[in-house]
């Protein structure tokens, strides 16, 4: 369905705020349902690529604590420890992401 | 269906990818469409939210670039075209963001001003009340204020 997609390619913003809409009032058939599960995937990757990132700033926190012992400190302890927090957090909102943590790491 | 909307909470990740399987098996009648139609809202807003910060980051420039000519330079110009070009990016991803220009650039002025004295540490009233150009332009390659 061309005319579907095509407000996709066009214009983001205005078909996300019309496909919500349809959605609302329950006019699923109308509704760019192909689109909307791209989005949908996006998001989900988005989710991974931010836990890998942070799992990356701990790991790179880890190493320097491990093999630059002159440096270690207050600052880096607290690195180490937001590191840590951030990744609890997104495992909190995500506990699905743990099932990954062998490719991630 | 609380069952639906318990994943959407508990697990967003899970809950992404289970929704599009099930969109694009054509189960929708077992999806969780309320909350994807939240998730729908919140990208646009987050992208009209993202067109106010690119032209109050815009905004802030041509500010500095008025009221503070001694900088002006190299930088300050790159940092004029930037945002110039992202929001130009934006418009061409989403013209419909143009729709609202009126109120995005009223939001988008009244934080420009606030952080340009800071920046500039210059009292807030140095700078006019309301945005002193039109959209066209500060979005306006060739614009160079002053």
């Amino acid at each position: 369905m061309p005319a579907k997609s095509s407000l996709y390619d066009r214009d983001f913003y205005a078909w996300s705020v019309e496909q919500a809409a349809l959605l609302r009032e329950g006019r699923v058939a109308e509704a760019d349902l192909e689109n909307i599960a791209e989005e949908l995937e996006s998001m989900g990757k988005a989710e991974k690529r931010e836990f890998v990132s942070r799992l990356t700033v701990l790991l790179l926190h880890l190493l320097k604590w491990r093999h630059q012992r002159s440096g270690r400190g207050k600052s880096w302890r607290l690195s180490i420890a937001n590191a840590r927090d951030d990744i609890a957090d997104h495992l909190e909102d995500n506990p699905s992401l743990k099932a990954m943590l062998d490719t991630a790491i | 269906m609380p069952t639906k909307s318990s994943l959407y909470d508990r697990d967003f990740y899970a809950w992404s990818i289970e929704q599009a399987a099930l969109l694009r098996e054509g189960r929708v009648a077992e999806a969780d469409l309320e909350n994807i139609a939240e998730e729908l809202e919140s990208m646009g807003k987050a992208e009209k939210r993202e067109f106010v910060d690119c032209l109050a980051v815009l905004m802030l420039h041509l500010l500095k670039w008025c009221y503070q000519p001694s900088g002006r330079g190299d930088s300050w110009r790159l940092s004029i075209a930037d945002a110039r070009d992202e929001i130009a990016d934006l418009l061409a991803d989403s013209p419909s963001l143009k729709a609202n220009l009126d109120s995005a650039m009223a939001s988008a002025y009244r934080d420009a001003r606030r952080e340009a004295a800071i920046e500039t540490e210059l009292a807030e009233e140095t700078f006019p009340a309301q945005a002193p150009w039109t959209f066209s332009e500060a979005a306006d390659e060739s614009f160079w204020p002053g």
